[in-house]
């Protein structure tokens, strides 16, 4: 669970990426604009910033040179595709950038590598009885020892790290294992059973009509 | 081969024709006068010994003695005599015997029928002689003598080689000279090349300063006119150019947020786990932001129709048309608490009165944007202007120059969150422009604005003056 903070001056979007961040585990902290933004960087606690370059008042690439404690990854959030914006917001320090409109997916994924990277990342995960230990790969049932495939770990993975968001079984294939991945998506399937029944989660892995899988978690 | 060197060759060469041509005609008719004259006194010398020697020969015939001895020594005496004064003489007999101490016996000038004397000019062991051939009286001799014209020849060819060095001279310093005058003439025409090459290199401030009021100079300032219009054209179109790409980067903002959320909360809609109210907010954000793309697109497409639609003018009774926008408003109003009144007294405008509506009703959604509960609204009219003025948050002085900008927002948060398409003010300064009225803004921060629209009558030739 990352502390995450939101920095959007466009309340539907900044709304937007709260939900989905929270749906995932994250919790979010929220700011309109980069005086808000500071206030909150200042109490501290915050293991990553997703921020909007063009703010009212302090910019985002301000707001980046302001932070307090330069060790917090940031994420850039920006309308403009413009080439030399990209590199002037990594140059500056960010550690990546997503250019609007975005897939919420895709949000979702950056953010969890930045954390990986910056290992921030929460590294125990438990539902009902299972309880999986993310940095150590191992799964457990009731307190027993659960052998998984390292498929059926990333599986796994993918669904934690995107919990109580649906996930096609294209993206769950190219998320979990890779594009490369010489399976189809009936794999998925197979496997999604297989983890299921490994870790009792049949109610918990549901199947969303049409769409693919999800990971649900009491909220 | 440039401008100038053409000019130059031509001239010189003109020149140095006309010089030569002069020289030697110079030449020729000085020596020819020198020729005439001395022939003159040659004729006279001849005519002179021929007299005498006449008269000598008749009285040698009086005398009845051997005449052809007698001649013989006239002769000598004559040629001894005339010697010593560097003059050479030959008497011929009818019968062709000659008596003669001339260089070159031959050398005698042949006379025509009837001719009294006839003269010649005869080189002989490289010196000149004037042979003059004349007869003797009538005597049935000839006299000729012939005298060395060393002198002539050689004041001749002096005249000639002073005229030579003379001429080559003055060519010279005619060919330097002339370098240098067209150098100089023609500097503008280089100036000028090089101006036009770095204007055409893209240096569009480039002007020339000929002061000379020749064709060059004309030629310059029709040079620099035409760089300043070229300057002031890219100017305008660059302008032009970078107003239509802030306009694009505008609507590309205004349309990606509404999209980013429409599309966000459909994905959040279709694959998460959530609640019924997490559903519903999000329906209803989702309407929300469809609702501003629609205004975006309704404000767009009112842009581009007061670009080609001609106002319709009649008169427009503002007391009506205020009331029409006090019902219009008047729910707003309510909600967010503010009071709006509107005087406009019997004040009628000859205008377009549905666009007049659109411009007042986009003013008054401003005034009462910016309101805060407990604000007014109100509307007054004259026959020469309208205000429309509330005393909400005003805008600082930096504001007030991007207003009319399209999706400029002087506070880009509430805009949105009251749905404002940032077009509004775009909207009203086209609205006045087709109606030949007239936008001015007075506002300070948190002292409220008024907006003013003056009504120039005479904007347009097709209304009727009242």
């Amino acid at each position: 669970m990352a502390v995450i903070l939101i920095v959007e001056d466009e309340p539907p979007i900044n709304e937007l990426l709260y939900r989905n961040l929270s749906l995932v585990g994250h919790t979010c902290l929220r700011a309109y604009d980069g005086a808000q933004a500071l206030r909150h960087l200042e109490s501290g606690g915050v293991d990553l910033i997703l921020l909007d370059i063009m703010l009212p008042g302090i910019s985002g690439t301000e707001l980046i040179k302001l932070r307090p404690d330069p060790d917090v990854p940031v994420i850039f959030l920006t309308a403009r595709v413009n080439l030399a914006d990209r590199v002037e917001g990594l140059t500056l320090g960010a550690d990546d950038y997503i250019v609007k409109p975005f897939e919420t997916l895709e949000v979702v994924a950056r953010v969890a590598a930045v954390l990986r990277r910056a290992r921030r990342q929460e590294t125990v995960f438990t539902l009902d009885d299972a309880r999986v230990e993310l940095a150590s790969r191992e799964a457990y049932w009731k307190g027993e020892p659960v052998e998984l495939t390292p498929q059926e770990f990333a599986l796994l993975e993918t669904l934690i790290r995107n919990r109580n968001l649906a996930l096609s079984r294209e993206k769950l294939l190219e998320l979990a294992w890779g594009y490369d991945y010489a399976g189809d998506t009936r794999t998925v399937d197979v496997h999604i059973q297989k983890l299921r029944r490994k870790l009792g989660l049949t109610d918990r892995i549901k199947t969303v009509y049409k769409l693919g899988y999800r990971l649900e978690t009491p909220r | 081969m440039k401008y100038w060197q053409k000019i130059y060759l031509w001239s010189l060469s003109l020149f140095l024709l006309a010089l030569y041509a002069g020289t030697y005609l110079v030449a020729a008719e000085s020596y020819g006068a020198a020729l005439s004259a001395e022939r003159e006194r040659a004729y006279a010398e001849q005519g002179f010994i021929a007299d005498s020697l006449s008269k000598d020969i008749a009285a040698v015939r009086a005398r009845n003695a051997d005449e052809k001895e007698a001649v013989r020594g006239l002769w000598q005496s004559y040629a001894g005599y005339f010697y010593a004064q560097g003059l050479r003489l030959a008497l011929r007999a009818a019968d062709g015997t000659v008596c003669s101490n001339l260089p070159a016996p031959e050398g005698a000038p042949g006379r025509q029928q009837g001719e009294k004397q006839a003269a010649m000019l005869y080189e002989a062991g490289g010196v000149p002689y004037l042979y003059v051939e004349g007869n003797a009286g009538d005597t049935g001799y000839s006299v000729i003598t012939a005298r060395a014209e060393t002198e002539l020849v050689a004041r001749a060819n002096a005249l000639t080689r002073t005229l030579v060095i003379g001429s080559a001279a003055i060519a010279a310093l005619l060919s330097v000279a002339l370098v240098l005058v067209l150098r100089r003439l023609t500097q503008p025409l280089r100036t000028l090349t090089h101006a036009a090459g770095e204007l055409a290199a893209g240096n569009l401030g480039r002007r020339v300063s000929v002061k000379s009021r020749d064709e060059t100079g004309e030629l310059a300032q029709s040079f620099n006119g035409m760089a300043e219009t070229i300057e002031r054209q890219i100017a305008d179109l660059t302008e032009a150019a970078q107003a239509r790409q802030r306009f694009i980067d505008g609507l590309a903002h205004e349309m990606r947020t509404p999209l980013t959320a429409i599309h966000g909360y459909a994905q959040y809609l279709a694959g998460a786990n959530t609640t019924e109210d997490e559903r519903l907010s999000a329906l209803f954000t989702i309407e929300k932001e469809s609702a501003r793309l629609a205004e975006v697109s309704d404000k767009l497409l009112t842009l581009a129709r007061l670009r080609h639609d001609k106002p319709v003018l009649r008169d427009v009774g503002l007391k009506t048309l205020f009331e029409e926008l006090l019902t219009a408003f008047a729910q707003t109003a309510a909600e967010r608490g503010v009071t709006l009144h509107a005087d406009a007294g019997g004040t009628v405008w000859r205008s377009d009165g549905t666009l007049l509506y659109m411009l007042f009703s986009n003013l008054v959604q401003n005034a009462l944007r910016a309101c805060r509960p407990g604000g007014s609204v109100s509307l007054a009219a004259t026959e020469q202007r309208a205000v429309v003025r509330d005393d909400g948050c005003g805008m600082a002085e930096q504001t007030l120059l991007h207003i009319a900008e399209p999706f400029y927002r002087a506070d880009a948060a509430r805009s949105r969150r009251e749905g404002g398409a940032g077009l509004g003010l775009s909207v009203c300064a086209r609205i006045a422009e087709r109606l030949g009225l007239s936008l001015s803004f007075e506002s300070a921060p948190e002292k409220g604005t008024a907006v003013t629209v003056t009504f120039l009558q005479a904007h347009n030739n097709s209304a009727p003056t009242p």
